[in-house]
């Protein structure tokens, strides 16, 4: 969690392996950023990466021809769960559909890691709670799921533990109940009164 | 994995690539139709237009590949391209093949295409034209179509593997605040570093095409030095004017380092913005 220029995306795409311009250690199940990490960690990125002419059939085949541990049965169903028109590509699709339909596919791998950055931002409220329970409903419980945001209400009840970012440095981190009770605010309070100052 | 990266290559490029070959065949013959009639004016311009569009038809697909590679690399759809589980280097193999594959493809269209123009024009003016072209082909020095063959192949392979490889790392983490400009500006300074060199090589490499004299077409042990420096002087040379063929070798030479370093690149410099 942070404010925006925290480097909470930067911190993802370390992680995730599309950033090179780093410095320090970095393992994920074992492994640096790579090929081997790769394998085991399923990033959603702030960005649209699909190509606009993509129907949801075509994004789920794309992804079944590159990743061993895409479940392609899991994903048709998170398409008909989030409600996404099978008939309509990409350009005809709105922020919120396309967003669903992204998630749909990163929550389809059996990943050891999910790596979710920003994946409510610029989404109705209705909609935000519709994406947090399609990903909550699809990933292992021995999984490690991080998800990037600042819109700290949205996520509060879900989070077993928390980093706050600022100017790029861990500013604070813990479990997100042990954060409640020693500042006896709640998360989102702490974070108003932390990126306020 | 890089055949099924090869085949992605081909799967979202098709469309395009074979729109942009169907409209330049359509207009090529179409425009030859009327030249091979011999329809008065028509036939003139359009024969210019289908000459036109097949010399263009190779640029245009090098313009394709180019923009595909930057877009599904360094655009936003290069986030699903780099969370791939595969080596950087992979990736940029799998490019750089499938772009050689399509760039020596689009080459040989465009080599037909001219056959068909000059077959065409040929019957504008009541010629045979497998005669006409024939003899036309028979101008060449033997040694000079081999030459020609093999710098043009080798300029292809050049420009597919310098262009991804500027493309990889003009977007490094160094310099992707420059955006596109970055390749662009690495573009200009390779251009102008590699004229200076194959010039010095033309003249120094030991290995050229004599293209007067008895061996007129023949390759023989020696640069373009004593060549040019005749000319300077304003005189003829003591041989055979010669063009050196060193030039083959900077090309080689340059497509290997430049293949190395965009593998490196992409491997270890990928960021994102």
């Amino acid at each position: 969690m942070g404010d925006n220029g925290s480097g909470k995306t930067t911190l993802l795409k370390i992680l995730a392996g599309v950033l090179a311009d780093w410095e320090g250690t970095v393992s994920l199940a074992d492994h640096s950023p790579g090929p081997a990490s790769k394998q085991l960690v399923s990033f959603l990125p702030d960005a649209s990466f699909l190509p606009d002419s993509h129907r949801p059939a075509d994004s789920i085949s794309q992804f079944s021809r590159f990743f061993a541990d895409f479940d392609e049965a899991k994903a048709r169903e998170m398409v008909d769960f989030f409600g996404l028109p099978w008939d309509r590509s990409l350009k005809e699709m709105s922020k919120g559909m396309r967003e669903k339909l992204q998630i749909s596919l990163a929550m389809s791998r059996r990943a050891r890691i999910y790596l979710l950055d920003e994946p409510i931002s610029g989404v109705d409220p209705a909609s935000r709670d519709v994406i947090l329970r399609g990903i909550l409903q699809n990933f292992a419980e021995d999984a490690l799921l991080v998800i990037s945001t600042h819109l700290i209400q949205d996520v509060e009840q879900v989070v077993d533990s928390v980093v706050f970012l600022k100017d790029g440095q861990v500013f604070l981190e813990g479990a997100a109940d042990d954060l409640r009770d020693a500042h006896g605010s709640s998360l989102d309070a702490l974070f108003r009164k932390v990126y306020a100052s | 994995m890089i055949g099924s990266l090869i085949a992605q290559e081909a799967r979202s490029l098709r469309r395009t690539l074979g729109g942009t070959a169907g409209i330049l065949v359509l207009v090529t013959f179409v425009c030859l139709a009327g030249a091979a009639l011999d329809i008065l004016l028509i036939g003139a311009v359009g024969l210019v237009v289908a000459i036109t569009a097949a010399v263009a038809f190779t640029p245009l697909v090098l313009g394709i590949l180019a923009e595909n590679y930057w877009r599904t690399m360094y655009g936003r759809e290069g986030y699903f391209t780099m969370a791939l589980p595969v080596a950087g280097r992979s990736l940029f193999a799998a490019k750089v093949i499938f772009g050689l594959i399509t760039a020596f493809a689009a080459a040989v269209a465009s080599v037909a295409l001219l056959l068909a123009c000059a077959a065409a024009f040929a019957l504008s003016i009541d010629q045979h034209p497998a005669r006409s072209i024939r003899e036309g082909l028979a101008q060449i020095p033997d040694g000079m179509g081999v030459f020609l063959a093999i710098a043009l192949s080798l300029q292809l392979i050049y420009l597919v593997i310098v262009g991804a490889a500027l493309m990889s790392i003009g977007a490094s983490a160094r310099f992707n605040h420059l955006g596109f400009g970055a390749p662009v500006i690495g573009g200009v300074v390779t251009y102008v570093v590699m004229t200076a060199v194959s010039f010095v090589a033309m003249l120094l490499v030991p290995l050229g095409i004599a293209i007067d004299g008895p061996d007129a077409g023949a390759f023989v042990a020696e640069g373009m030095l004593p060549t040019f420096l005749a000319q300077v002087a304003g005189h003829s040379p003591d041989g055979p004017e010669v063009v050196g063929v060193g030039v083959l070798f900077t090309s080689v030479a340059a497509s290997v380092v430049f293949a190395v370093w965009g593998a490196r690149t992409v491997e270890r410099s990928t960021s994102l913005r």
